[in-house]
């Protein structure tokens, strides 16, 4: 690129020779043609001083800011839609930060509570549409549940009233409900159904205030990023929810190369469901589609994930821990749901030990051997067995560094 | 630059985004279909071909061949700790704003390589950022699917002057000030692109048309156009109007994810880099993919291209550390710059055309001219 950069008409920056109309280094706040000119040698070699300063005092706050920011242990928390990547995280705030205190934050998540309750109900209610079970008997008690709801017509409105109290206890204890609750795996339906509809006498109190485990047992899909930073046995933890990002991964996965840890979190219950949120997954990505077919389950989907994720080579370097999920529901619907239609080559028993460690396998097996991989079954609503298994699992990864440094 | 139609774009299928049916019946009426669809493709490719007269690069032949550019680095803007994402040029020519991985923003005079600002975002991950049209501002976001403006000044601590202005439903990946300090265009994970309103943070208009992710935007130079152009993981570039948000042409000759897009400077061109390794250029006029440019020693994606201010020269950022240097008419790389240690993110030339700066995940910022 030739640059007539002497021509004294010229008002073109020569970054070949330093050279600027008037000579001038000044920085500028304007656009073109009204560039602060320094007209004398002395007011520029003051502005040049200010400016140097300037930049010197923020290489002083960039310097500090580095050691901060290499300073945490990065665990990034993925996996499968509707798994319980964020009530994982949402325990980690409980156990190792403050929880959730504020009368604000607990009147907040009372009306998502309060939302919830009204989702499980027309859940409910579609479900025995799909699983055919007529609810004429108690027609007189949806009736009644939507008379109260109906004035309620945006989120924010929605409120467990008294007066729900009856009608809901009703609805929930009937036997149409409690028949189409058992085949819930045949429709969409909230799995804190039953905690919070026998947990009403307590909601629908007007002075009501959620505890630590009514929060984790609610349900906000997650849309952006959130991440805490908390101190374990010395160590500096920053964890990352990235659950809401439902694009492609491997244009953001890069972004986390300096993560240590990836938490990959999968629902055991997915054997059974085929869940509208793993159905967006696969019309988005072509490749899941042609590779698990259209009607796959949803820990089909989630295995091509996880997958996915192994083999991405910005995590090359990060421990795999696997959190299955769920424990508790898993256990309630093997009674009802064999393994076998998800998995067709399983052939085992159809009982607790034998299903977790056959789906275990397969997930590990879906991963390099050259990957460090730790499974851990948890129930993420119980805050003492994701403390426990959260303990687990740091024994886990402080092991694995301790070996890729030699010191074992 | 010349009017003449290159080869006809290749065909490539739009992402399969239906689900079969599982009846038999169903599934065959399918297949029925796709195959009509694929017949009618073929058939327009046809008619456009018998549109065609001569490549590009025939009509380059009249042309003198570039001579030895000099090109070389001249300044590197080290600070950054986390891989650079983005960066973008001030109109003012000497202003340079950068944005990496954790989460930092930084505002450089590009000639004397002071920082004059440095802004920590509240959520880390900050994937793009621009400059406004008068410098006062910028804007920035990332993986908390919103955009900020932040208007600059010497005071302490302007972050707290900063403003929310955009909400997607996933990663803003890129974004722009469309030729005045109170419109933004961006684009998003979520398919979509959407010009918002700086003052009152409103959406003015939103453009649906991708199949998957945005990863690129670029506003004509030339004050008279009501275009802006798109790309993204669906493979397709999408030219929009602005003033009725739709899609008024539809570019297709990528075989993977499309990471970058940028106008000729005249506007009536632009080239694509993608993962593909290949750059192409499309001509809006001709209606079609005019001019590949690759070679088989390129194998890494294509994350950053911009034009020479006369549109002669294409710069491209490689994945394998590089920036090539292309001749747009004759279709042939010039050269090649050294010196990224890592992979170039973004590239872009100063809006007089005499420096060319590239942003790379080696954590620096370097300008060639």
């Amino acid at each position: 690129m030739a640059f007539s950069c002497f021509d004294k008409f010229s008002y073109t920056y020569c970054y070949q020779c330093m050279h600027g109309p008037d000579g001038c280094m000044v920085p500028s706040r304007n656009g073109e043609g009204t560039e602060l000119y320094a007209h004398s040698e002395e007011l520029e070699a003051k502005l040049r001083e200010l400016a140097r300063r300037g930049h010197m005092e923020i290489e002083k706050e960039l310097a500090l800011e580095k050691k901060t920011y290499g300073s945490h242990i990065k665990i990034l928390i993925l996996g499968g839609p509707l798994s319980g990547k964020s009530t994982i995280f949402k325990q980690m705030q409980i156990i190792h930060v403050d929880g959730f205190k504020t009368d604000q934050e607990l009147i907040q998540y009372r009306g998502l509570i309060d939302n919830n309750i009204r989702d499980i109900y027309l859940q409910l209610i579609a479900g025995s549409r799909v699983v055919g079970i007529p609810l004429d008997p108690i027609e007189h008690i949806t009736y009644e549940i939507d008379e109260i709801y109906a004035p309620m017509s945006d989120a924010f409105s929605v409120r467990t009233i008294s007066e729900l109290l009856e009608p809901l206890t009703e609805f929930w204890n009937s036997k149409q409900i409690q028949e189409i609750y058992k085949r819930r795996c045949e429709f969409e339906l909230l799995d804190s159904t039953k905690y919070y509809l026998e947990n009403l006498t307590r909601i629908a109190d007007p002075t009501y205030l959620p505890n630590q485990e009514d929060i984790v047992h609610s349900r906000k899909a997650t849309m952006s990023i959130n991440s805490i930073v908390f101190e374990y046995t010395g160590v500096s933890l920053l964890m990352i929810d990235v659950g809401g990002q439902r694009s492609e991964r491997k244009k953001w996965l890069h972004l986390f190369d300096d993560a240590k840890v990836v938490l990959f979190v999968i629902d055991l219950t997915g054997y059974a469901k085929r869940s509208e949120e793993s159905r967006m997954e696969l019309s988005r990505f072509p490749k899941f589609f042609r590779d698990v077919g259209s009607n796959a389950y949803d820990m089909k989907v989630a295995l091509k994930i996880f997958n996915e994720v192994a083999a991405a080579s910005a995590l090359a370097n990060a421990v795999f821990l696997l959190f299955f999920n769920k424990v508790d529901l898993f256990k309630e619907i093997l009674s009802q749901v064999n393994l076998q239609p998800c998995f067709s080559k399983f052939d085992g028993e159809n009982t607790y030990e034998e299903t977790s460690k056959y789906i275990c396998e397969k997930f590990i097996r879906a991963a390099s051997s050259k990957k460090s991989v730790f499974p851990h079954f948890t129930t993420a609503t119980n805050t003492e067995n994701v403390k426990l298994v959260f303990r687990a699992c740091m024994e886990s990864v402080f092991k694995a560094n301790a070996k890729a440094t030699g010191l074992s | 630059m010349s009017t003449i139609a290159g080869e006809s774009s290749s065909s490539s299928k739009m992402p399969e985004n239906s689900q079969p049916t599982t009846t038999e019946k169903g599934s065959e009426y399918l297949e029925q279909l796709a195959n009509e669809a694929e017949e009618l493709r073929k058939k327009l490719d046809q008619e456009r071909h018998k549109l065609n007269d001569i490549p590009i690069q025939q009509a380059a032949e009249r042309l003198d061949v570039m001579g030895a550019l000099g090109v070389k680095q001249r300044r590197i803007l080290k600070g950054h700790v986390g891989k650079v994402l983005c960066m973008d040029w001030s109109l003012d020519k000497r202003h340079i704003v950068s944005s990496s991985q954790d989460g930092k923003v930084i505002v450089w005079d590009g000639f004397t390589t002071n920082k004059e600002h440095a802004l920590t975002m509240p959520t880390t991950w900050v994937m793009a950022c621009a400059f406004s049209p008068s410098s006062q501002m910028i804007a920035c976001g990332g993986l908390d699917n919103k955009c900020s403006v932040v208007p600059l000044s010497f005071e302490d601590d302007i972050i707290q002057k900063k403003r929310q202005v955009a909400t997607h439903t996933s990663y803003m990946s890129c974004c722009t000030f469309l030729r005045s300090d109170n419109l933004i265009l961006t684009g998003s994970g979520d398919s979509t692109c959407a010009i918002w309103d700086v003052e009152s943070g409103q959406l003015i208009q939103n453009f649906h048309g991708h199949t998957g992710d945005v990863f690129a935007i670029d506003v004509p130079k030339c004050d008279t156009g009501n275009t802006f152009i798109s790309a993204g993981a669906d493979k397709h570039s999408l030219v929009w109007d602005i003033r009725s948000g739709q899609c008024v042409q539809s570019f297709e000759g990528h075989e993977a994810d499309i990471n970058t897009v940028r106008f000729h400077p005249n506007g009536d061109a632009f080239a694509t880099g993608s993962d593909d390794a290949t750059c192409r250029l499309f001509d809006l006029r001709a209606d079609r993919q005019v001019c590949v440019y690759e070679k088989e020693s390129i194998l890494f994606p294509v994350n950053g291209v911009d034009f020479s201010l006369s549109g002669r020269i294409l710069f491209a950022g490689y994945g394998d550390y590089r920036v090539g240097v292309w001749d747009s008419l004759k279709c042939a790389r010039h050269s090649v710059l050294y010196g990224h240690e890592n992979r170039i993110s973004c590239l872009r030339t100063s809006p007089d055309g005499t420096a060319v700066c590239s942003a790379s995940w080696d954590c620096t910022i370097r300008i060639w001219a």
